[in-house]
């Protein structure tokens, strides 16, 4: 009797130390997308994001309606399945329902404020209808503006782009890039 | 001409009597993932996809190491075809002291804005990627990852205007 009490204390002290070494999990969502995203090892990674509409426009050197209030995109970046060398990019979504914008994308060093942060360029060959976005670490990009600066949104919407999965990670361990 | 030598014989500070500065308003919609739920003790049996929150950041230029926050935020389910929440969602207030330390960490950032609220253990680190931006950072220290809908990104309150 007094060792099963002694078991049931030892249970109830390991439950106590599980639950507050507990951390949430920040990973990957699961893609809310009909079909699944691109993977495999020819693929850097899927990120999508909704950004408010009219502040875009100028940026992309396109004209949309008035009544555009936000866009919601998926960019699918790429890579060389062997040096892992950034290849070509597919952006799918708002303005793009017709045909996805294809095109290369490249990495390059700096933003207004920082020279040493690493941004996303997307068609390096044709600088004039380049975007970039800032590669805050793996999973999280921030769309610049024509200066490379940082896009400011407001109380509903932002110039982020977050990795997306195919599947609900289980885990902190699983953090794409860690 | 006495009183204003008298003045200026008292020891009168300009910076120390300076009024404090206006303070900054920074605004998200997040999602309502584990981490948001564990730092805003929201129960996590509750149904919840987006988090509202306006927080009030101000620097005490008086007393040093003292400034103070306001975090206003409203959770619960999305209302379809507008911005809000079904029933209105849950609005509660919490505030405290923030310090502002050094990113030393890989992710481009300026510094680290640490809130710690009154009531809580639980501290809230936002990175500040420029003056106009923050973004919610984990308890690990890395940038919390959002969905397709809704990000962890704060925007300065009419940044724009």
């Amino acid at each position: 009797m007094k060792t099963l009490f002694l078991l049931a204390a030892c249970i109830i002290m390991l439950q106590n130390a599980a639950a507050q070494s507990v951390v949430p999990v920040n990973v990957p969502s699961q893609t809310t997308t009909r079909t699944p995203i691109a993977e495999g090892p020819n693929v850097w990674g899927v990120f999508h994001g909704r950004v408010p509409c009219q502040p875009m426009a100028p940026v992309m050197h396109v004209t949309v309606q008035a009544n555009c209030e936000k866009l919601k995109w998926g960019f699918t970046f790429y890579q060389d399945p062997q040096t892992k060398k950034p290849t070509t990019y597919q952006w799918d979504g708002s303005l793009f329902r017709d045909k996805p914008r294809t095109g290369q994308w490249t990495l390059v060093k700096g933003t207004a404020e920082n020279p040493d942060a690493t941004v996303i360029q997307l068609d390096p060959d044709q600088p004039e209808k380049s975007i970039f976005l800032l590669k805050g670490d793996e999973n999280v990009l921030f769309i610049l503006d024509g200066s490379k600066k940082f896009m400011v949104g407001g109380d509903y919407l932002s110039y982020t782009f977050n990795r997306v999965s195919n599947r609900v990670s289980n885990g902190v361990s699983n953090r794409a890039g860690n | 001409m006495l009183l204003l030598a008298g003045w200026a014989a008292s020891g009168w500070d300009k910076t120390r009597y300076a009024i404090s500065p206006e303070p900054e308003i920074f605004v998200a919609a997040t999602p309502c993932d584990a981490v948001p739920r564990h730092l805003l003790a929201i129960p996590t049996n509750l149904d919840c996809e987006m988090i509202k929150w306006r927080l009030t950041l101000r620097r005490d230029p008086r007393n040093l190491g003292r400034d103070d926050f306001k975090l206003q935020y409203t959770y619960g389910m999305t209302k379809p075809g507008t911005q809000g929440f079904m029933n209105d969602g849950f609005t509660k207030e919490i505030s405290g002291k923030w310090v502002i330390s050094k990113n030393n960490g890989q992710t481009p950032g300026k510094q680290l804005f640490t809130l710690q609220p009154t009531d809580s253990q639980t501290a809230i680190t936002l990175l500040q990627m420029s003056d106009r931006m923050l973004h919610l950072l984990d308890t690990q220290g890395h940038l919390m990852i959002g969905n397709a809908g809704f990000s962890y990104t704060f925007n300065k309150q009419n940044a724009n205007l």
